[in-house]
């Protein structure tokens, strides 16, 4: 393994600190307000609308169906129309951004459920509005479901992101792809593999901290 | 119902209580009719009104339904929060309403941190938190054990004496209704089939569902029953004479009206099960005798009892007792049928 490499993934670990870090925070951003309409509007719930409904599931199934490294090149027209380029770290972000989108939507639709019925009727009773619920008791009562949620949805994009070489987006992924798979560098291909786990690891462990500190309550 | 009143419902599960409960605040919407609330026909609300409306109506329920993630302050915050109002002023109420309740060292507590017990004096402070002229509980004491649930109907006690609140509560227990109510209305297949007071229901009951459901109260005709048939053959059984069963209430219950009665018609008799007690401020007797003699022996004394307010159920010696408490004309099925309208209280009349 030669001595050029150690800069190279330094740098490749900061791309995908980065490119997870920005994408987490946007598919949570973007996720979460999914996951609370799949909530609001599925039957029995605070405002039933099937209609609704259907369409946002269907929407959120084919992004969630179509495989990362297609819907990667897929949307490129619209990664060039919100960052300007559809090459580097950043065009990386939008692709990871709508491929996790939907699925943190999933997870915490899951988390949201788990809220008893009988809370948010209580609520109710008390004269809450829609959203007096959703802000004062459906979020804060999922709190550690949707922390975790987030925890996997990070470490999922940390796999994605390995696919984002595809367009130029680096990270250690791609370093491990290019260096270890492609030139049978074995010695790049597990030092940067390591530091996926060491990061992996790292996230899971943050995550579970913040469900347990949220947790401890019920 | 009656303002300022603790006002029953009872009935099997299944039976629609807990349905015309939440009709009250609308969580549950009728499909026709009107639900008129403190001068407000609740249906004809629009969102806003009917969010005020319910600010006016506090609601307790059989699991709580706290707020897990939030302390037992910021449970009792939530309904004052939610009605916009200013910090200072919602953390006075809330120490007042938590002082109220007994729980003021548990302020910082979570939810899961307390006993069940505790978790519905939480309820109860934060439905009464707004100030509430209603109270409804849903079988608020059905998940607690027979001491705690005697603790927290005591509290409902305060909440609708100390407080003036109209209180509702829906039970499948004849004894909570017992300890708390003063109107009752037993409920099957989503209708009501008998109501009026607690005395009059619990001592007179008319329709056979509120039979079945005192009897499964400790003090019940199926005990009457067994008792009777546990007695058929001994030293009685050889005696001329029949079983009465006599119940009193108010100020009969004190007068020596057994004495008098054997003293006026010279005859004699035995008790042979008796309850003398106070329903809601309503002292009643309730008793098992054995009138000894003849036929018309017995019938002088009955007519006697009954001209002091006694009311007389002559009970047939054979032994499919458990039917039992035939007898006079006086329940019968035509009067079943009257007692299906509505607050027809006084079951004191006789044949």
């Amino acid at each position: 393994m030669s001595d050029l490499v150690w800069p190279d993934i330094l740098q490749a670990t900061w791309q995908t600190l980065y490119m997870v870090g920005v994408s987490t925070l946007f598919a949570t951003a973007l996720g979460l307000p999914m996951g609370v309409f799949l909530v609001l509007f599925s039957t029995r719930h605070l405002m039933e609308r099937r209609a609704a409904y259907q369409v946002l599931a269907v929407i959120v199934n084919i992004v969630r169906s179509v495989p990362f490294i297609i819907l990667l090149i897929a949307i490129i027209p619209l990664t060039e129309w919100i960052v300007g380029t559809s090459i580097g770290v950043n065009a990386a972000i939008v692709p990871l951004t709508v491929g996790a989108a939907p699925f943190y939507a999933r997870v915490a639709e899951t988390a949201l459920r788990e809220v008893e019925s009988g809370v948010l009727e209580a609520a109710q009773a008390m004269g809450a509005s829609v959203w007096q619920i959703v802000w004062r008791v459906l979020l804060p009562e999922a709190r550690p479901g949707l922390i975790a949620g987030v925890t996997i949805t990070a470490v999922t994009l940390v796999s994605y992101s390995a696919m984002s070489g595809v367009i130029g987006g680096g990270g250690l992924g791609d370093l491990a792809v290019r260096y270890g798979y492609e030139r049978f560098e074995t010695g790049v291909m597990l030092v940067t593999t390591a530091i996926l786990v060491v990061i992996v690891q790292c996230m899971q462990m943050l995550g579970d901290a913040l469900v347990k500190h949220y947790a401890r309550r019920s | 119902m009656e303002a300022g009143e603790i006002f029953g419902l009872i009935g099997y599960s299944g039976a629609g209580k807990s349905t015309l409960l939440r009709c009250v605040n609308l969580l549950e919407r009728p499909t026709q009719g009107e639900v008129w609330v403190d001068g407000q026909e609740m249906t004809r609300l629009n969102k806003r009104e009917l969010q005020a409306a319910r600010r006016q109506i506090g609601m307790i329920f059989q699991h709580f339904h706290l707020l897990a993630s939030a302390t037992v302050a910021d449970n009792v915050a939530f309904p004052l929060r939610l009605a916009h109002q200013r910090g200072a002023d919602v953390t006075s109420r809330v120490n007042e309403l938590l002082d109220w309740v007994g729980l003021s060292e548990h302020a910082h507590k979570y939810p899961a941190q307390l006993s069940g017990g505790q978790k519905q004096r939480v309820a109860i402070a934060r439905a009464l938190a707004t100030r509430p002229k209603i109270l409804l509980c849903d079988e608020a004491t059905s998940a607690l054990d027979p001491e705690t649930t005697r603790q927290i109907l005591d509290l409902i006690l305060r909440v609708n004496r100390e407080l003036g609140v109209t209180v509702v509560v829906v039970t499948h227990e004849m004894s909570v209704v017992r300890r708390v109510c003063d109107h009752v209305a037993v409920m099957e297949a989503g209708r009501i089939v008998e109501s009026g007071s607690v005395v009059d229901t619990f001592l007179f009951p008319k329709h056979e569902l509120t039979r079945k459901l005192l009897a499964m109260d400790d003090e019940s005709e199926a005990n009457f029953s067994a008792e009777m048939a546990h007695r058929q053959g001994n030293w009685l059984g050889e005696r001329p004479g029949r079983k009465l069963r006599l119940v009193f209430r108010g100020d009969a219950v004190y007068r020596p009206i057994l004495s008098e009665v054997a003293q006026q018609t010279a005859g004699h008799y035995s008790i042979l099960k008796g309850t003398v007690d106070v329903i809601k401020d309503v002292p009643y007797g309730r008793l098992l005798v054995q009138w000894f003699g003849d036929e018309t022996t017995v019938a002088k004394a009955i007519a006697a009892l009954e001209e002091r307010g006694c009311r007389v159920d002559v009970l047939e010696d054979a032994s499919g007792l458990s039917a039992a408490v035939s007898s006079r004309p006086l329940v019968n099925a035509s009067c079943q049928q009257e007692a299906m309208n509505v607050g027809n209280g006084e079951g004191g009349d006789s044949g």
